[in-house]
């Protein structure tokens, strides 16, 4: 056989895996992709023919009190949510540096979180931190009060911040880590000759060339802000005061409860949006070229 | 560093992986404690494994089908797992070891799918699926999962990394593409397809809102969904609530332990 | 290929002759359910042809949603009970139900169970699409030996009265006087404030669907709201109360449906003997000889029309309802006053209320007890109220005057 034919074969072949690939591909994701736009420009209910309203939707949407609501909640979560995950782990991260005994055991021990269902942690925590739960017990024995975790609606928010923070230490923690590692010695040692101190090693060194990580821990963390759905839908409902209802809990109900899928296509679209605005100001504001001098 | 110093970070950090492990630990120990001693005590009077019972007896009497769900989840995640891997494993190959034209196209097309969140797509895949009626069936929940632009990423990203004379001294030897994937390329991407498994597996497991939509039959939940309505209906049969949550939890626990290893590669691998 | 085809047919028709299976869903309840189980499996047994595949609403949420989302994706049910009033006229206006009166047989069963004042009250356009079930009278269950303790022998019967033994026993983060507000779901305003509203203003209707427009911004209306508000500011109550706070005695009294009945007698043996019932609290200027009306908690059951087999459905439903025997296991199992005109004239029940006094006495205020209003909006209305009238008021972030005004001001946006 010529090496030309070879060739042939081997692009039949990479063409054949290629087309089964796009044929999936157009059913299981090219499908939906185009319907979101249709549905997005229309009213329906699942039932009764579909009907184009154009814009309609977006416009319904600025003028929708429950849909400012959601995004000031969603802002509201990340205030709590991205400075306390993120100091936590760099701090866990920090830690796992200055240790040599029991690493795969801290690792260990915080990553397990990671892996929880998101089910089944919704039930627990619910329970734990219940008005009669053992964390409200615990407090009460201290102090005499109770805190009403989940019905409070600042407190709710910040309930379920800290049981998103609980799960995702372990894992941005050990993003920050290998960054850390990847911060050559040397330049520690160069500093220590110029009289450095801990905190203005951390400052000038760690923390600069640290920024590529903590980019990637900000990026996931506000990614993941727009898709929480399990905690609150299964533990406060979206509520008190609808503080607690975040644009999945809003796509969930619009199109499933309130039967209007093109409300609901448009409130997907804008939360994507949201996303990835939020990603992209981030990295304008924050990542910086790094090099390792 | 000095010693006392020292001392504090390990006891700081002893502390803070128990309160990390607490929730497990007071799930674990809840479902096997009487009711009445769930909230309060720490170390119950005896022991008891009626709330599995009820789990895995009663509520079936009551027609919450949790044995049934528990099937049911690893049907959907083994299929999902193995038809990822599979699917990676080929796809994966195709586009960074075979030399065809349009290829770039194709690896720029699935770095683009990545781009969109999943979520996007929950209500337009609903009516896909509600127009293929497939409502109310296991289909429903795995077949939008069955191939993932992650995974043969994943696979493409440490195909790259194989010398090709590897591939070339199979070809001699006269191997078909097929035998080289799965005799000489799989292996040596060994730790890709074990965190490309597990995270397809804890993921899929783990899926709560979809199946949530898509399922109206108990007979057909996941475990996951099952238990949150069980949740909602039987909230206040807390030991059944809590021995759920354990068999929910504990396989994705095992899969975790297991591959240990290969979750912290793909932290670092997921960094590149 | 064309014996092929036949064979199919063929196939087909005997299937379809032999196999005829009705979709049959009921609320998610332990107490029904157990009723309902025996029951199918009898009826299966009895009838191979028609098999009842029997199971409760599947909801991880709540079963409207479920419903809903099943007729979106084609699979609903046949049969389905726990439909309300409102949920009823959403799903008629979207042409989902079987108009009863045209299947065989109706009116004989509506007469045999002296039910026809009932369905009235059930009738929508002219049909009668509804098949009522029970009907609940929501009432205060109240701790007769905490009242005891504290010097009282009769449960309180005015916002007054609940004042100051709220003041004599409600201690700070501890203990509270009453649970005044259920929780927030849109139904637990039917329970709660609606059923305040029923019976401060003594059964008035709470909308004006004609004129489009809410009617309880009066007198009545901002009684309870102060009320709302009173007990709040003074931490007589509080918005989370813990589990089973009436039987750890976290409260004194609340609202409860007779639902809890069976299970209050299981789980709380010794609490359940000291509980004393009595009609949702009224303003002080209520006069004290007029009866109290109450929220009437009321479910029918319906069949869709996506249903294949709408006479075989009938036929079943005929077997258990012309049955009174099944009203008395009903009674026994769920204590849920079953809708059937001769409640306390029928032997058959008048025997059973003589030796059960709980249930005895919320069928004496079956009379009394008012349905909700008859309108789709319902769950956008409750959710509203929830919203704007009593999370505002539970953590005061508005006056009861300026909540009053803000919830009727919205229920007019969404009616109108």
């Amino acid at each position: 056989m010529g090496l030309k034919s070879l060739r042939r074969i081997e692009a039949t072949k990479g063409w054949s895996i290629s087309v089964v690939y796009f044929i999936y591909t157009a059913i299981f994701w090219g499908y939906p992709f185009v319907w979101l736009f249709i549905l997005a420009l229309s009213k329906w209910n699942f039932l009764t023919p579909r009907k184009f309203i154009w814009f309609n939707n977006f416009v319904k949407m600025f003028q929708d009190e429950l849909f400012w609501r959601v995004v000031l909640n969603t802002f509201n979560f990340m205030l709590y949510y991205i400075p306390m995950v993120l100091g936590l782990s760099l701090l866990f991260a920090v830690a796992l540096t200055k240790i040599k005994f029991f690493k795969t055991f801290f690792v260990l021990a915080f990553l397990v979180a990671n892996v929880s269902s998101g089910v089944a942690y919704s039930i627990i925590f619910e329970r734990l931190f219940a008005i009669n739960g053992p964390l409200n017990k615990f407090i009460y024995t201290l102090t005499g009060k109770t805190i009403p975790w989940f019905s409070e609606p600042q407190l709710a928010i910040l309930s379920i911040a800290m049981m998103v923070t609980w799960k995702f230490i372990g894992y941005y923690g050990l993003i920050l880590f290998s960054g850390l590692n990847s911060i050559p010695k040397s330049l520690y040692e160069a500093a220590e000759l110029d009289g450095a101190t801990g905190w203005k090693k951390f400052w000038k060194i760690t923390l600069p060339l640290l920024n590529p990580s903590i980019v990637m821990v900000l990026v996931l963390a506000i990614s993941l802000v727009f898709g929480i759905f399990t905690e609150p839908y299964l533990i406060t409902g979206g509520g008190p005061m609808k503080r607690t209802f975040t644009f999945q809990m809003m796509v969930y109900t619009t199109a499933f409860q309130k039967l209007d899928p093109g409300y609901a296509s448009t409130l997907a679209i804008v939360a994507a949006l949201m996303s990835f605005g939020c990603v992209i100001l981030t990295r304008k504001l924050i990542e910086k070229e790094v090099e390792y001098a | 560093m000095k010693k006392i110093p020292k001392i504090i970070l390990y006891a700081v950090l002893f502390i803070a992986s128990f309160i990390w492990i607490y929730p497990y630990i007071w799930m674990f120990m809840g479902s096997f404690k009487p009711s009445d001693q769930i909230f309060t005590t720490f170390w119950p009077s005896r022991f008891t494994i009626e709330h599995y019972r009820f789990i895995l007896e009663t509520a079936e009497k009551m027609r919450r089908p949790f044995v049934r769900a528990l099937g049911n989840s690893i049907i959907i995640s083994v299929i999902v797992t193995v038809s990822v891997i599979v699917s990676s494993a080929i796809i994966g190959y195709a586009i960074s070891r075979l030399r065809f034209k349009g290829r770039n196209i194709v690896f720029n097309f699935i770095i683009f799918q990545m781009l969109f969140p999943g979520f996007l797509f929950i209500v337009p895949l609903y009516v896909l699926i509600r127009a293929l009626n497939l409502t109310d069936t296991l289909s429903a929940v795995f077949l939008p999962s069955l191939m993932s632009a992650w995974g043969i990423f994943m696979f493409a990203q440490s195909y790259k990394s194989i010398p090709k004379e590897f591939i070339e001294a199979a070809r001699m030897d006269g191997a078909r593409e097929l035998w080289i994937i799965i005799k000489v390329m799989v292996p040596l991407a060994r730790s890709t397809a074990s965190i490309v498994g597990m995270f397809t597996f804890i993921g899929i497991w783990d899926n709560f809102m979809w199946p949530l939509i898509v399922i109206r039959d108990y007979d057909k939940m996941p475990l996951s969904v099952l238990l949150a309505s069980f949740n909602h209906q039987y909230g206040s049969y807390v030991g059944p609530l809590l021995a759920g949550s354990v068999i929910q939890t504990i396989p994705m626990v095992l899969i975790f332990l297991i591959f240990r290893k290969y979750f912290l590669q793909g932290i670092s691998m997921s960094l590149k | 290929m064309k014996r092929a085809l036949f064979v199919v047919l063929i196939m087909l028709f005997v299937f379809s002759a032999f196999g005829k299976e009705i979709v049959f869903w009921t609320a998610p309840n332990p107490l029904q359910e157990s009723f309902w189980k025996e029951l199918v499996k009898q009826w299966n047994e009895e009838n191979p042809d028609i098999q009842i595949n029997w199971s409760t609403i599947p909801a991880a949420g709540s079963s409207e949603e479920a419903i809903l989302t099943s007729i979106a994706s084609g699979r609903s049910p046949d049969i389905c009970t726990n439909i309300f009033s409102g949920f009823a006229a959403q799903l008629i206006e979207a042409d989902q139900l079987v108009p009863l009166e045209t299947l065989p047989g109706y009116w004989e069963l509506i007469e045999q169970r002296e039910m026809k004042q009932i369905v009235e009250g059930w009738k929508f356009n002219g049909h009668y699409f509804v098949f009522p079930i029970y009907s609940n009278p929501m009432l205060m269950w109240w701790r007769g030996d905490l009242l005891q303790e504290l010097g009282y022998d009769s449960p309180p019967r005015t916002y007054s009265e609940i004042y100051e033994i709220s003041e004599k026993y409600s201690v700070p983060n501890e203990k509270f006087g009453m649970q005044v507000i259920l929780g927030r779901n849109w139904w637990d305003r039917w329970f709660d404030f609606i059923n305040y509203y029923y019976a401060a203003s003594g059964g008035n209707s709470y909308l004006d669907l004609e004129r489009a427009r809410a009617t309880f911004n009066n007198e009545h209306g901002k009684s309870i709201t102060e009320f709302f508000y009173k007990m709040f500011r003074n931490n007589w109550t509080a918005v989370d109360l813990g589990n089973y706070p009436l039987y750890n005695g976290v409260v004194l009294g609340g609202i409860r449906g007779p639902w809890e009945i069976n299970w209050a007698k299981e789980q709380f043996p010794d609490v359940f003997d000291d509980i004393v019932i009595s009609p949702p609290p009224v303003p002080d200027y209520y006069p004290d000889e007029d009866p109290v009306y109450t929220f009437a908690d009321t479910k029918g059951l319906v069949i869709l029309k996506s249903c294949k087999y709408k006479e075989e459905a009938w036929e079943f439903l005929k077997w258990v309802y012309s049955n009174e025997e099944n009203d008395l296991r009903w009674v026994t199992m769920t204590n849920l006053p079953p809708a059937r005109g001769d409640l306390s004239t029928n032997e058959m029940f008048t025997d059973y209320m003589a030796e059960n006094d709980f249930f005895a006495q919320y069928a004496s205020f079956v009379p009394y007890a008012v349905p909700p209003a008859l309108t789709t909006k319902t769950v956008d209305i409750q959710d509203a109220m929830t919203d704007h009238l009593i999370e505002p008021l539970m953590y005061d972030r508005a006056g009861p005057e300026e909540a009053l005004n803000d919830i009727v001001r919205r229920i007019r946006t969404i009616l109108f």
